[in-house]
């Protein structure tokens, strides 16, 4: 490592009370054991035939500097504080009023421009390489009250082609001039409730289903706050409830 | 009001709208009503491309009482299949930045202040009239197609300058000649279906990932479907791209001329090559300083090509012998097949018509052609560089439908569609963008004979190359008019004398055309925020005007007006006047003129209407024996081509040696025009990134764009920041002979140069990268280098 870079900062105050107490303990067994003791020979390191291994070849190791700028996926993973869970189970043909949908629905606005956009990303991602967020999200991670959801939508590899982190992973400050301009855009967002034929009927399907193959993404209990079913034992969503938006462009709705 | 009565209402409100909205969508309407769907809550949908790159994905828009709320992917679009990008989704909110322009602006003094559409078209006459040889417009890729076929008519059928050029000559123009050296003819042989055959995809300096997402995750998507694709990323620096590559060949900047000659050599060496294709279809071509260049022989061709073995390439390349032994030997495979991509890492480029027809020759030798998979495949940055741009000809040189305005016959012809005059149209092109600028930029008395420039739709104070040369002096100088027609403030609206507020996308009737031949059409959704006004109507109406006045240029051969337009009966329809303009579809009239255009070059166009049903169709269209109108994938291959014979295999129908064979080019490797040396030590690139678009005026507007890349940065390698002591985050300034730039430098960012270069995008119009990029250009497109050129990076404050 080259010591003359400047900027080089020192480990932290904690790393070095770790390393005196690490120092002191070693001392006291030392103490205790003996250090006269004779250290046996170390089999020498096998030294590579040259034309196999150049001292270019060597990967050059990270400076801890490198180390700690790292923004992986996760890193931010326990910083701000979930909503409260709702309640997983509210219970058979018990639909949820107004008000707490309209709660559930604030955390999604939070995160798209409006219904059907692709939420931005509330985590750091590593902006190079392959993206690995199926290691937690294809799974649907959970973590303290937090969840990595389960995509929606088929399992593609390109997963920042649509989604981008809402905060920038960019380092440094904006600098001075013109600023952008605010949006007045208002997102559209589908009605609460599908519609119903009859007072117990299966409701119809209130927002389009582009993109939204997997209904459990988000109706599922890999959510930690899934928008509630008062059934999540079942699967087969379709079976009873009808797709209601003509977006959908199924061969059905082209009709 | 329960909710029931509420949707009830707001669908009639809908359906009232739309009634209203019939005649602008002329016949079509009916047709169009159909497509439009309602679903229960007030939304209506409707298709429209994308406003951003080349790529050409549709999607469907989202409008409720007036106002677009919502986008989605189209399920029924061939070019997406219902995907998107992060730009896509959010292109609906491009609508909606607060500072929309409102009302036409004319500077006084250090201000610019309301003034009335009237003043305006009376303020742009009196320019005209006052020196209408000095009068230009400066155009854009992003032009619809009947937007840049009137500005066409406006300048080469009316003024007869010839003085009109677009941003894409800055964009693509070194791909057109490319083309034409090699084929005779614009534009690409294949189109994306082949990426869904390809079983190796090459990228020539291109980083689709980022820039045209939607087509390379259809390759990745097949991968994940169990496909086995080899994905080669040849590259300056590492990019998202690199990250799903199998192959990453790192060469250093220019030296791509190396690489290309390098496969052609092993080609040959190895016996590989297509030697019944080059036979029967293919002939050689070297420089002589013209386009067309000579024929030479095979064997003047084998030895141009044969010093450049694996070795020497890795010499010049710095890409390592064995891989391009590599590529030599999935070329010399002819079960295999081959896919290349390129967009601005070959086009903007001082050797770029030598690269683009390189890379079709390594096809042709090959025989990796006209199969589907097997093409080389050049991509476009804007949604209308090849609709508007190539097809209609809005460059100082073209006419539209292929034509040039230095022929004699192809004048005549268009003097007869445009009914004026014979003899009216000017044999001499105007001045291609560069030329352009520099002589606005110059005083009248030294021969800066460009007084005024007309703007439509493009940046150049952001994106013009050597800015400081091109665009600033014309600033200070009182003889020079500076008009811009622009939906948001931009760094040229704020230098303009006269800025005109625009509509934009589905604000306006309009047409693409993408990168894949494809022409695209939709309808206006929503109306222009306060004054805004279509730059249709805007050249429009000046025409009107200049003809009022009685400004023989803007009369045709019978005295009438130049640019009228009349009704399905024959009747004019004064759509100069602006609450007139949408009784009658002006995107229809003009289209179905300029369609006559199209035969010529074998591009032919369907009627307006065929396009309103369709999610766009790739030309040339033609009508079967049914009547239905067929589109083509494949251009030259008989399976594919209603032009190509049965029997011939394949045709060059515009082969520049008249013999139906395509051109296979040798032209060596040079140094380009600047190199880092000791006092500027660093290779500078440029270009975009995922979340911004251009010069960022619509995508800096959107908040989940804006947070996620909010400003510019200069991205560096770890062992130059060691050696200069610069750190991750830490600004610095950049230089270059041009000019000099703050930025903060990012290490192992977005992307990873390697060491000894650096990369800036150019979205951000606070940090202009283009203060300090190199005006040369390529000599036959007249594009500029924007890739590379010699810089150096320093602490800020550090004394040099």
């Amino acid at each position: 490592m080259n010591g003359d870079v400047p900027g080089q900062v020192a480990l932290g105050k904690g790393a070095i009370a770790v390393g005196l107490a690490v120092v002191l303990g070693l001392s006291v067994v030392g103490f205790a054991v003996g250090t006269g003791a004779p250290v046996p020979a170390r089999a020498p390191i096998r030294e590579l035939p040259p034309e196999d291994l150049t001292a270019a070849d060597a990967p050059p190791a990270k400076s801890y500097r490198e180390l700690r700028e790292r923004t992986e996926p996760g890193r931010q993973w326990e910083a701000p504080e979930p909503a409260a869970p709702v309640d997983p189970d509210p219970g058979a043909f018990n639909p949820r009023d107004d008000a707490s949908r309209e709660a559930l629905r604030a955390t999604r606005v939070e995160l798209r421009a409006y219904d059907g956009a692709p939420p931005v990303i509330p985590h750091p991602i590593s902006e190079r390489g392959l993206p690995e967020c199926l290691a937690c999200h294809g799974v649907g991670l959970r973590i303290k009250g937090r969840a990595a959801p389960i995509p929606s939508h088929e399992k593609m590899t390109s997963c920042t082609q649509c989604h981008v982190p809402s905060m920038p992973t960019l380092p440094g400050e904006d600098p001075e001039g013109v600023a952008v301009g605010e949006s007045t855009f208002a997102g559209y967002w589908p009605p609460l409730f599908g519609e119903r034929a009859w007072e117990i009927a299966p409701p119809t399907i209130p927002h389009h289903t582009l993109m939204r193959d997997n209904c459990l993404s988000c109706h599922g209990p890999a959510r930690a706050v899934p928008v509630p079913t008062s059934h999540p034992w079942r699967r087969t969503c379709t079976q009873c409830h009808a797709p209601s938006a003509s977006l959908d462009q199924t061969p059905m709705a082209q009709q | 009001m329960n909710r029931r009565d509420f949707i009830k209402q707001t669908a009639l409100a809908a359906a009232t709208a739309a009634a209203a909205s019939h005649a602008s969508r002329g016949e079509a309407a009916s047709v169009s009503d159909a497509q439009v769907q309602r679903s229960g809550d007030g939304v209506s949908w409707d298709k429209a491309p994308c406003r951003f790159c080349g790529t050409g994905c549709h999607v469907q828009v989202g409008v409720r009482e007036g106002k677009v709320v919502a986008i989605a992917g189209d399920r029924l679009a061939e070019v997406n299949k219902g995907l998107l990008c992060v730009k896509g989704y959010h292109v609906g909110l491009a609508l909606y930045g607060a500072d929309r322009l409102t009302t036409p602006l004319l500077r006084k003094g250090d201000k610019q202040v309301p003034i009335s559409w009237d003043e305006a078209i009376g303020i742009i006459s009196d320019r005209v009239q006052a020196d209408p040889a000095g009068f230009a417009i400066y155009g854009s890729g992003q032009w619809t197609i009947p937007e840049g076929y009137i500005a066409q008519k406006f300048i080469k059928g009316g003024l007869a300058n010839n003085q009109i050029d677009p941003n894409a000559r800055l964009c693509m123009a070194s791909a057109v000649t490319g083309f034409l050296a090699t084929y005779g003819v614009d534009e690409p042989a294949g189109c994306y279906d082949d990426l869904d055959a390809c079983d190796v995809l090459i990228m020539w300096g291109n980083n689709p990932a980022e820039m045209h997402p939607v087509l390379f995750s259809r390759v990745l998507d097949r991968r994940a479907r169990g496909d086995k694709i080899t994905i080669i990323d040849i590259g300056t620096r590492q990019t998202r791209t690199t990250a799903h590559a199998d192959h990453y060949l790192e060469f250093r900047p220019n030296s791509d001329l190396a690489i290309a000659n390098g496969i052609m050599a092993l080609l040959i060496a190895n016996g590989t090559w297509d030697r019944e294709f080059v036979e029967k279809h293919t002939s050689f071509r070297a420089d002589n300083g013209e386009l067309p260049g000579k024929a030479i022989t095979f064997e003047e061709f084998k030895a141009a090509v044969a010093p450049y073995t694996p070795e020497k390439v890795e010499a010049i390349s710095g890409v390592p012998a064995a891989k391009i032994r590599m590529l030599g030997e999935l070329f010399g495979s002819r079960e295999l097949k081959i896919t290349s991509l390129w967009c601005m890492g070959m086009n903007q480029h001082t050797r770029g018509t030598a690269i683009n027809s390189l890379v079709h020759g390594v096809h042709l030798l090959s025989g990796h052609f006209g199969r589907p998979g097997d093409a080389p495949t050049s991509l476009t940055g804007q949604p209308s560089a090849c609709g508007t741009v190539r097809e209609v000809g809005t460059l100082a040189h073209a006419l539209p439908g292929g034509r040039v305005v230095t022929n004699e016959a192809h004048r005549a012809e268009t003097e007869t569609l445009w009914n004026v005059p014979a003899g009216r149209m000017n044999a001499k092109p105007g001045y291609h963008t560069v030329e352009m600028w520099k002589r606005f930029s110059t005083p009248k008395k030294d021969g800066g004979d460009i007084t005024t420039i007309w703007v439509q739709v493009t940046n150049p104070a952001q994106t013009m190359p050597n800015s400081h040369m091109l665009v600033d002096p014309s600033r200070k100088d009182p003889d020079k008019f500076l008009i811009v027609s622009d939906v948001y403030p931009t760094a040229t609206t704020r230098i303009a004398d006269l800025v005109l507020p625009s509509a934009m996308w589905v604000e306006k009737n309009g047409m693409f055309g993408n990168s894949e031949r494809r022409t695209q059409q939709w309808f206006k959704m929503v109306d222009p925020p306060g004054q805004a006004r279509d730059d249709t109507w805007q050249v429009l109406a000046v025409a009107n005007e200049l003809y009022r006045r009685g400004v023989a240029a803007f009369k045709d051969k019978d005295g009438k007006a130049l640019m009228r337009v009349t009704d399905d009966k024959g009747v004019e329809v004064p759509v100069w006047q602006w609450d007139k303009f949408y009784t009658v579809n002006v995107d229809r009239y003009f289209f179905e003129e300029y369609r006559k255009f199209t035969r010529l070059k074998h591009k032919d166009l369907a009627p307006y209407d065929e396009y309103v049903k369709a999610r766009g169709l790739r030309w040339p269209v033609v009508q079967d024996q049914s009547g239905a109108w067929r589109e083509t994938r494949f251009r030259f291959a008989e399976f594919d081509d209603p032009y190509v014979e049965k029997g011939k295999g394949f045709d060059f129908y515009h082969s520049t040696t008249k013999d139906g064979r395509a051109q296979i080019w040798a032209r060596p490797y040079e140094d380009p025009p600047e190199m880092p040396d000791a006092e500027y030590p660093m290779w500078l690139c440029t270009g975009r990134v995922l979340e911004h678009w251009h010069t960022g005026t619509m995508t800096r507007r959107i908040p989940q764009l804006a947070r996620a890349m909010p400003r510019a940065y200069v991205e560096m390698n770890r062992e130059d920041a060691r050696r200069l002591g610069i750190q991750n985050g830490e600004t610095v300034l950049v230089e270059s002979r041009r000019g000099k730039i703050e930025l903060v430098a990012w290490l192992d960012g977005r992307g990873k140069p390697p060491a000894g270069s650096i990369f800036v995008p150019f979205f951000d119009e606070r940090l202009l990268i283009n203060e300090l990029t190199l005006h040369e250009y390529d000599p036959y497109s007249k594009q500029p280098d924007y890739k590379k050129c010699a810089a150096r990076v320093s602490k800020r404050g550090a004394a040099k």
